[in-house]
C-alpha cells in the first residue's frame, strides 16, 4: 500500500510540474493549485471522519473510536494548515493580497479555528471518558457549523464586496476545464486522500497505544 | 446500564445489581459487585475510605455509568416518568443545595422540576421532616453544616423515591439529627428500599443487611 | 414533552431567582460590555463610521460579552457542588432548555443596555430602532442557542473561560456574520432591500439546526 501510494504521488507531482499546462492567467505559479485544493479537501474530509468516529464512540462507548477521532483531527489539522498557507500564497500571487475574506478563505479559516478549539477542548479535560464524549459532541456541532458556512458564505454579499476575486478560484475561468488539468487534479485528490487514510491509520494506532498505556498504569 | 421500566410484574419492588464494576481511567475502584434488595430492605454499605461506597451509591442512583454490570429496578408504580432516575434519590455530603435560594425555594424547585404538582404547604411539610420549619424562608447559604445536611436529607426524602440512597447521612449531625435520620430510614423501609453508606457504627445498626466494599476490591 | 417543558421552566425560574438575588452575572457581563464600548468610543474619538461598521462593532462587543458570561450557568453548578442535585431534579433536555432560556434572557438584558449606550457614545444613528431591537432579540436567542451546550462542556474543564471562548468562536462565526448583515439596514445601510431580512432568516435556520443537534447531544455531555 505504501509503495503504491509513493509511486502514485511521485507521478502526480511529476505531472503537476511537467505534464499539465500552466493554469490560464496564473502562469507557473498556478501549479500550487494541485497542492492547495487537495489539502483543503483532505482537511475537510478529515474533520468529517473525526465527527463520524465521534458518533461511533457515542454509540459504542468504546474509547478506541475516540482515539480514531482524535487521530483524524490531528492529521486533518496539518492538511488544513497547509491549505490555508498555500491558499494565502496563491492569493498573493494571483491577486496581490495574502488575505481577502472571500468565502473560501473564510471557510478554511473557520475550519482551522474549529480544529484549534477541538484540541484546546481535548487538552483541558482529564478523564478519558468525559473527554471522549465532549470531543465527540463538539466535533459534530462544529461540523454542522462548518458545512453551513461553506454553503451559505458565498451568498453573503458582505464577504465579497471589496474584492475582484475570480468566481471560483480553482476552476479555469474560461469555458470548461482543460482535460489534462482535470486529470491531474483528480489524480492529486485521490493521492492526497490515500495519504490521509494512511496517515490516519498510523496515528490511530499511536493514539490507541497511548490510551492503553494511560489506562493500564 | 438498563433502566427499570414500569414492569407490571406484581413483584412489588426489587432493586437488582449484577456484576457492577467501576474504573476511573487506570484506577479500578471495585468489581464484581452484585446485590439484591426488596421492599422493606435497609442495606448498609461499609468499607474503608476510597473503597467506592459513594461511587456505588451514585451508580445505583443512575448518576454514574458503571464500567461493567447492570442495575435494574422493578417497580409496579407506572405513573412515574420512565427511567431509573425518577424512582431513586441520593443524599450525599458532596451534593449541595442552592445557597442563594431559601429552603422553601430549594424544595419547590426540586419537587417541581421532578414533576410533582405545586401544592400549598408542601415546602413546610418537607421542612418539617427535618425540623427546619422555622427556617423556611432563609437562604440555605446561611445555614450551619448540620442544618445543610438536614436540607440534603429533606430534599431526597421529599422526592418520595422507591429507593432512597443515603451517603453518610449523620455527617455533621447532632443527636437530634441522628434521631431524624433513623426516622427517615424507618419511614423509607415501610414504603421502599433504603441503602446507607457509612463507616459510623451507630449508623450501621440502622440496617440488617451489610455489604462490605472491601470484598470487591479489584 | 410537557414534563420536560415544566421541568425546564422550573430550572429557568431557579436560575433567574438566584441571579436576581446576587446580580453577579449580569453586572459582570454588563461592566465588561460597557467598558468595551467606552474603549471603542475613546479610540475612535467621534470618527464617522459607516452603518456596516457600526453593526460589526456592536456585535463584536456582544460576542465578547457572551464569551465572558454565558458559561456561568454551568460553571456555577459545578463549583457550588449543586450539579448532582440538578441532575436528580430535571431531565437533561429540561436542563438544557432552562439554561438556554436563562442565557437568552441574560444576553437580551445586556443588549438592552449596550445597544443604546453604543448608539449614544458612537453617534451611531439608528434609523429603524424597532428593527434593530428585533435583530438584537434574535441574536440573543441565536447566541444562547448555539453556545449553551458549550458551557456544559467546559464546566469541569481546566481554564474554562478561555476554552469556552475558543470553542464558541467558530460556532458563532456564521451567526455573527449574518447578524451584522441583518442589523446593518437598521443602522442606515443602503443596498439591496430585504438583504437584512434574508440574513435574519439564515440566522433562524442556522440556530435551528444547531439547537436540534444540541438537544440530541446534550445528554451525552451532561451525563456521566
Amino acid at each position: 500500500m505504501r509503495m503504491v501510494l509513493g509511486i502514485w504521488m511521485a507521478a502526480v507531482i511529476g505531472a503537476a510540474f511537467f505534464w499539465s499546462p500552466p493554469l490560464r492567467g496564473l502562469g507557473e505559479a498556478g501549479r500550487i493549485f494541485y497542492f492547495h485544493v487537495p489539502c483543503a479537501w483532505v482537511g475537510t474530509l478529515a474533520f468529517l471522519c473525526a465527527a463520524y468516529a465521534g458518533v461511533r464512540f457515542l454509540g459504542s462507548r468504546d474509547l478506541d473510536w475516540d482515539s480514531s477521532s482524535a487521530a483524524a483531527a490531528q492529521v486533518g489539522f496539518l492538511f488544513t494548515f497547509l491549505a490555508t498557507v498555500s491558499g494565502a500564497v496563491w492569493a498573493q500571487e494571483a491577486w496581490g493580497r495574502w488575505w481577502n475574506w472571500d468565502p473560501r478563505q473564510t471557510a478554511i479559516l473557520m475550519v482551522l479555528l474549529i480544529y484549534g478549539a477541538y484540541f484546546a477542548l481535548r487538552s483541558s479535560i482529564e478523564p478519558a471518558e468525559r473527554r471522549a464524549s465532549i470531543s465527540a459532541a463538539y466535533s459534530i456541532i462544529a461540523m454542522a457549523a462548518a458545512i453551513f458556512l461553506v454553503f451559505v458564505a458565498p451568498r453573503l454579499p458582505g464577504l465579497d464586496t471589496l474584492h475582484p476575486s475570480p468566481v471560483l478560484p480553482g476552476n479555469d475561468p474560461e469555458r470548461g476545464i482543460e482535460p489534462r488539468i482535470l486529470m491531474v487534479l483528480l489524480a492529486a485528490l485521490a493521492g492526497f486522500t490515500g495519504l490521509f487514510v494512511w496517515m490516519w491509520r498510523i496515528q490511530t494506532r499511536v493514539d490507541r497505544l497511548l490510551l492503553r498505556r494511560e489506562q493500564n498504569r | 446500564m438498563t433502566d427499570g421500566g414500569a414492569a407490571v410484574t406484581g413483584a412489588g419492588l426489587r432493586l437488582q445489581a449484577e456484576g457492577l464494576g467501576k474504573r476511573f481511567g487506570w484506577r479500578r475502584v471495585f468489581r464484581g459487585l452484585s446485590l439484591e434488595a426488596e421492599r422493606g430492605s435497609v442495606l448498609v454499605v461499609r468499607g474503608s475510605n476510597g473503597s467506592g461506597k459513594s461511587t456505588l451509591l451514585r451508580i445505583l442512583a443512575g448518576l454514574l455509568r458503571p464500567t461493567e454490570g447492570t442495575v435494574r429496578l422493578e417497580t409496579d408504580v407506572p405513573e412515574a416518568p420512565p427511567g431509573l432516575r425518577w424512582k431513586v434519590a441520593l443524599a450525599a455530603p458532596s451534593i449541595n443545595p442552592y445557597a442563594s435560594l431559601t429552603l422553601a425555594e430549594n424544595i419547590q424547585f426540586f419537587l417541581q422540576a421532578r414533576g410533582a404538582p405545586a401544592e400549598p404547604g408542601q415546602a413546610k411539610r418537607v421542612a418539617g421532616l427535618v425540623g427546619l420549619e422555622d427556617r423556611l424562608h432563609e437562604p440555605v447559604g446561611s445555614f450551619s453544616s448540620g442544618m445543610t445536611q438536614r436540607v440534603r436529607l429533606a430534599l431526597a426524602a421529599a422526592a418520595e423515591p422507591d429507593v432512597l440512597l443515603l451517603d453518610e447521612p449523620s455527617h455533621c449531625l447532632d443527636e437530634d439529627g441522628r434521631r431524624l435520620v433513623r426516622e427517615i430510614v424507618e419511614r423509607q423501609a415501610c414504603r421502599g428500599i433504603c441503602v446507607l453508606a457509612t463507616n459510623d457504627e451507630r449508623e450501621a445498626e440502622l440496617g440488617a443487611r451489610h455489604i462490605s466494599m472491601d470484598d470487591y476490591r479489584a | 414533552m410537557r414534563e420536560v417543558l415544566r421541568s425546564a421552566a422550573a430550572v429557568f425560574r431557579k436560575d433567574l431567582r438566584a441571579e436576581l438575588r446576587t446580580r453577579y452575572a449580569v453586572s459582570s457581563i454588563l461592566l465588561f460590555a460597557l467598558a468595551s464600548v467606552a474603549l471603542v468610543s475613546f479610540a475612535l474619538r467621534g470618527e464617522a463610521l459607516t452603518p456596516r461598521q457600526h453593526a460589526a462593532l456592536v456585535w463584536v462587543v456582544v460576542f465578547f460579552a457572551a464569551a465572558t458570561g454565558l458559561a456561568r450557568v454551568f460553571v456555577q453548578e459545578a463549583d457550588a457542588g449543586t450539579e448532582l442535585l440538578l441532575r436528580q431534579a430535571a431531565p437533561p433536555e429540561a436542563v438544557w432548555l432552562g439554561k438556554l432560556a436563562f442565557n437568552a434572557a441574560l444576553l437580551a438584558a445586556v443588549e438592552a443596555v449596550v445597544f443604546p449606550v453604543y448608539s449614544g457614545l458612537m453617534y451611531a444613528a439608528v434609523e429603524r430602532p424597532w428593527e434593530l431591537g428585533a435583530v438584537a432579540a434574535l441574536g440573543a436567542v441565536a447566541i444562547s442557542g448555539c453556545t449553551t451546550i458549550l458551557g456544559a462542556m467546559v464546566a469541569r474543564a481546566r481554564s474554562r473561560a478561555s476554552v469556552f471562548a475558543l470553542t464558541a468562536l467558530p460556532i458563532l462565526l456564521p451567526a455573527l456574520l449574518l447578524l451584522v448583515q441583518a442589523s446593518a439596514p437598521a443602522f442606515g445601510a443602503g443596498g439591496a432591500a430585504g438583504g437584512g431580512r434574508e440574513a435574519a432568516m439564515a440566522v433562524v435556520s442556522y440556530t435551528g439546526i444547531l439547537m436540534v443537534l444540541s438537544w440530541l447531544l446534550f445528554p451525552a455531555v451532561w451525563e456521566e
